[in-house]
């Protein structure tokens, strides 16, 4: 019987479940306490689930210090203690799965992480990792609710609007691989917290947001930021949303920040003479975190201080302190990730510094402002009446963030801005907006419409002379124009495409952020690299039996978005009845994507 | 008065379903329903998020496996157990208000400490006439009418001691021993 929506946030560095009852006249949404390890030998059942992964070693295994006693055998621990002992064992820690799974230039089931770690230690995929992160949420779900499985539940998962089709299909597979439904919902995380909002306002959103209004979603996670525009639009009398545009997935976030502060503390550290070791600075870098709301506090004390404790037994007598000023930290992090800029300014594109170890596409540029003036221009958000801000993500706990954000953006577009909702619970929001929206649906609440993020092409070899030595010319047709909605299904008018029967047919496959005005069949001849963006390729082979009789079958493309939001490309023949459903080559990304 | 409330409670228990809940619900607590514990209802409002008490004979105490947390997250022991004649006021603070913010946060999540009077310190109150003395110091008079609150008094709203899977052997470490691998 299904009795619950599930709303579960996979987060880079935290994910949340949140629930609440489907038969119910106003949602009363809940957390849920996930069993976890919190030491050797000790659980505990927190309200969220830190984003750690720790491979422990076979001693470890051997003595069963990680056994949980309500929950099944993991491979690895995931929670609390992972987070905590990352920092002594990087070489034995999973973190940020999910930015890897939204990595083109990995291939994303090879078991490869934790990145760069010594042979001894076991490695999983991308997708296995994220796997285990959703397996112990539906195992903490499980125990709590014996007599309601999570399968029969009405489960919505949510992922970054800039996730690509082929990062969605992936968190599909994992999601499916630890026990979701078969029917769960992919939701998009910013519109998680736009529905976050609206079950806060009830029914007074329609006084909040008028015809020809924007909504600004920005979501500044620990690792991530995500944009996203909100079209408040009218349709027979009846105030509705539209998502009219996603910006790119950029890599930089509230632990940039704290990292920043960090090194400035150390800075000041060392002009009084005091030099950090390796494990000071990682304390330090824990209360530069603690330290950083209330330095972002709009008025509080002009200095605070940033305390390392002492190490081992020796607490006080090793504990060193430094006094730093309000002022210059909040200058040093809004400046530095949230500047005042102009309309035109740009993200700069230069080579990034530091970083790339990790194996991550960290973002160059980490002013998060002129990525939103960036992305404003894209989208020419200035057709609007009104814009309104909606902020997202624990670093807009420092209020001196969200005043920032607020002027920066007034800046940008020479008017002011509206600031949406009071902010509460910006840890919790996206799971609960998405527990929310899954009560909307079956309630028939206010739903934002939106379809695809994206515009998706195909690549076609032109079938010109073939030049020895040069591959042949290769154009992109439209296969899903950008808004494509759910539930819905478009043939593709292009030529026929003759497939090889028994011999695999490979399709390279690209994304356009930008691109709007392409419609189902257009076909690109050039186009930037900056434009389409290359995914994982979609390959197809074509069965010998099945009653096939020639060798070529000419098909033709059909595209479909299932109402669960599920992208599928379809091969139709064009001389019968039958189909087949091309499938996303991930193992093969990373050959594609590479020169 | 209670048993006129007794007489009401169960007719309305008999023709009405969800005061029936309700009266169950109040019976069930262990808690006294009142004004003063709006948390605590609330946490009996929703039994179906806590995890189910188990049943097995614990190997180690609830206290040790606080200190061992309190240990492990806000390092109290290393605080209490250092001398502290050695240092001067300043260098003591700063590392106290570290492993204070540290504590709070960790007592906060499995204790939910709240104060127990709603008035601020300072304000002036009516004495319950049949509190408990846990509930209600009185000082100066032993009786009375009104006071000024002297101290709000705490309370914790839900008991989450983290649950320990050790072997009895293990249970008196609170801190294990750390050593750097060369």
């Amino acid at each position: 019987m299904r009795k619950y929506s599930i709303g579960i946030d996979l987060g880079t560095t935290n994910c949340v479940v949140a629930f609440t009852e489907l038969g119910v006249d106003r949602p009363a949404l809940q957390l849920l306490r996930v069993e976890q390890i919190t030491g050797p030998n000790q659980t505990e059942a927190l309200h969220s689930l830190a984003s750690f992964l720790y491979v422990p070693t076979p001693a470890e295994n051997s003595e069963g210090i990680f056994a949980m006693p309500d929950m099944p055998a993991y491979p690895t621990v995931a929670g609390t203690y992972a987070r905590k002992i990352s920092a002594d064992h990087p070489e034995r820690t999973i973190l940020a799965a999910k930015s890897w799974l939204c990595n083109a230039a990995v291939d994303r089931h090879a078991s490869i992480l934790p990145w760069q770690s010594p042979d001894e230690v076991n490695k999983f995929s991308p997708v296995t990792a994220s796997k285990f992160l959703l397996r112990q949420l539906v195992d903490a779900w499980t125990i709590q609710f014996p007599e309601h499985s999570l399968k029969e539940q009405l489960v919505t998962l949510t992922v970054p609007a800039s996730f690509d089709m082929a990062a969605r299909e992936l968190t599909r597979e994992a999601a499916l691989a630890a026990g979701l439904p078969s029917d769960f919902i992919l939701l998009e995380e910013p519109q998680a917290a736009v529905y976050h909002w609206l079950d806060k306002a009830g029914d007074s959103w329609r006084n909040a947001a008028k015809e020809h209004d924007c909504l600004l979603v920005c979501d500044v996670g620990g690792g991530t930021t995500d944009l996203t525009l909100v079209r408040v639009e009218q349709e027979q009398g009846e105030l509705t949303l539209r998502r009219i545009a996603v910006g790119n997935h950029l890599l930089v976030g509230g632990d940039n920040m704290d990292l920043a502060l960090a090194h400035f503390v150390a800075k000041k550290f060392a002009e009084q003479g005091t030099r950090l070791n390796p494990w000071q600075s990682i304390s330090l870098w824990h209360s530069c975190r603690r330290a950083k709301e209330s330095l972002l506090a709009i008025d509080g004390a002009e200095t605070e201080t940033i305390s390392v404790l002492g190490r081992g037994s020796k607490l006080i007598g090793g504990t060193v302190s430094v006094e730093v000023n309000r002022e210059e930290v909040q200058q040093l992090l809004l400046d530095g990730f949230f500047p005042i800029c102009e309309a035109d300014a740009r993200p700069s594109r230069g080579p990034n510094s530091g970083f790339h170890e990790l194996g991550l596409p960290f973002e160059p540029d980490s002013g998060i402002t002129r990525h939103v003036a960036s992305f404003l221009a894209e989208n020419s958000a200035n057709d609007y009446r009104q814009l309104h801000l909606l902020l997202n993500g624990g670093v807009f706990k420092g209020p001196a963030i969200q005043r920032r954000l607020n002027d920066a953006i007034s800046h940008i577009l020479g008017k002011p801005t509206q600031k949406l909702g009071d902010h509460e619970d910006l840890d919790n929001a996206v799971a609960r907006g998405a527990a929310y929206y899954g009560w909307a649906k079956h309630r028939g609440g206010v739903r934002i419409r939106g379809g695809t993020a994206r515009s998706y092409y195909v690549g076609i070899e032109t079938a010109g002379l073939a030049i020895p030595g040069m591959p042949r010319p290769l154009q992109a047709v439209c296969v899903v124009p950008f808004g494509m909605e759910e539930g819905s299904e478009l043939n593709v008018p292009s030529r026929e495409i003759g497939l090889v029967v028994g011999r695999p047919a490979k399709f390279r496959f690209f994304a356009a952020a930008h691109r709007q005005q392409d419609a189902v069949g257009t076909t690109l001849r050039e186009w930037d690299e900056d434009e389409l963006v290359e995914t994982a390729p979609l390959e197809l082979t074509l069965p010998t039996e099945d009653g096939i009789d020639e060798s070529v079958v000419p098909v033709k493309f059909q595209s479909r978005v299932s109402e669960l939001g599920v992208f599928e490309l379809w091969c139709k023949s064009t001389t019968g009845q039958q189909e087949w459903k091309l499938e996303f080559n991930v193992r093969d990304a990373v050959e594609a994507s590479s020169p | 008065m209670s048993i006129g409330v007794a007489f009401r409670a169960f007719f309305a228990a008999l023709f009405k379903r969800e005061v029936a809940d309700r009266i169950r619900e109040a019976l069930d607590s262990t808690q006294p329903a009142d004004s003063t514990a709006p948390a605590k209802l609330e946490q009996r409002h929703k039994p179906e998020t806590k995890p189910e008490s188990k049943p097995s004979t614990p190997t180690r105490s609830d206290a040790l496996t606080l200190l061992n947390t309190l240990q492990r997250e806000a390092r109290l022991l290393d605080l209490v157990y250092e001398p502290l004649d050695q240092f001067q006021d300043a260098q003591i603070g700063a590392a106290a208000r570290e492993v204070l913010k540290d504590c709070r946060k960790t007592l906060g999540r499995m204790f939910d400490i709240k104060p127990l009077a709603e008035q601020e310190e300072g304000e002036v109150c009516n004495v319950p006439p049949t509190a408990s003395p846990n509930r209600v110091r009185l000082i100066g008079k032993s009786a009375g009418t009104s006071g000024t609150i002297t101290h709000r008094g705490w309370q914790a709203t839900c008991c989450e001691v983290p649950q320990w899977n050790g072997g009895r052997n293990e249970a008196w470490i609170l801190s294990p021993t750390e050593i750097e691998v060369n």
